[in-house]
């Protein structure tokens, strides 16, 4: 892990992937967490129209992988994974801020599409942006980072009785999206450099 | 039972993404992890459905075999995939 650890800093590209997963899985992914607060204690609304909202962000994410896998093998990665994060914020930020709960399940399918793409995406360049003499140890990394949606919703749980759900999340949420558009300039390189990427780790033998 | 899962769940989770990335490619891996990312997001959706009838039905009693054959028959499929000789070892490389 600490090796991992090192090339993620190390390397300016995975550096800039590791912090978007970093933030995007600690303080985005922690929302889901905090639905249920949302729907019933600031909107006020019962356990059936939180099943619907919850629905809704799977729906989105079933939609995204539709587009995704039609659009083939995409070049523009970084782009698509920094743009995916900042949406995935912006759009949480705006359901967390909303009164009205229509208007959360709609920005809600649209957040299950962003994450389904930075999902992708975020998986996509750790994997062609690691050496392959370390792939493991790297993608380790990411596992690693997915492990932090508990360490998020910690963080934001203690922010939200300090200063209400609403706050809490919408801290979260703007960190996530500024975040992304602070790396927003690294995008282009990380498309170039994924999508070169042509060493694969297994030779010869057809089974 | 939890403990044991939660620690199996990340050690699959990365031989599952550098499974797919060996199989597919760097040419195919968008691809392959948008269909890896609908399978699982349909699952969570069909899942839960099933699961209520089996909670329904048989019980939950009937739940736990059901998940172990669904895993099981997960491994076996991932048996089939043909075995390749690994480059990285021996510093040699091919290309997609």
């Amino acid at each position: 892990m600490g090796d991992g650890l090192r090339r993620c800093t190390a390397d300016r590209d995975l550096r800039a992937v590791t912090w978007i997963a970093l933030f995007t899985e600690t303080f985005g992914f922690s929302f889901i967490f905090f639905l249920p607060d949302l729907v019933n204690n600031v909107l006020g609304h019962d356990e059936r129209v939180l099943g619907v909202v919850t629905a809704l962000f799977s729906v989105g994410g079933i939609a995204g992988t539709l587009v995704l896998t039609g659009l083939g093998e995409v070049r523009w990665r970084g782009w698509g994974l920094m743009l995916a994060s900042a949406a995935f914020g912006a759009l949480f930020l705006a359901a967390g801020l909303s009164g009205n709960i229509w208007l959360t399940g709609a920005l809600m399918l649209a957040a299950g599409s962003a994450s389904v793409v930075y999902d992708v995406f975020v998986s996509v360049l750790f994997q062609t942006l690691a050496p392959d003499e370390a792939r493991g140890r790297v993608v380790a990394v990411h596992g690693m980072m997915i492990s932090g949606i508990n360490v998020g919703a910690c963080i934001v749980g203690g922010l939200a009785e300090l200063r209400g759900t609403r706050f809490a999340l919408a801290l979260a949420t703007a960190g996530v999206t500024l975040n992304a558009l602070r790396l927003l300039p690294v995008g282009g390189a990380l498309s170039r450099r994924s999508s070169a990427a042509k060493t694969v780790a297994v030779i010869g033998g057809d089974g | 039972m939890a403990v044991v899962i939660g620690a199996l769940r990340a050690p699959e989770m990365l031989a599952r993404g550098g499974l797919t990335y060996e199989v597919a490619g760097p040419g195919g891996i968008v691809n392959a992890l948008s269909l890896q990312f609908l399978g699982i997001h349909l699952s969570s959706v069909i899942g839960p459905l099933v699961a209520g009838q089996l909670l329904h039905g048989p019980g939950d009693g009937a739940l736990f075999p059901g998940l172990a054959a669904a895993v099981i028959a997960g491994a076996i499929g991932v048996l089939r995939i043909p075995r390749r000789p690994v480059a990285a070892a021996t510093g040699r490389h091919a290309e997609a």
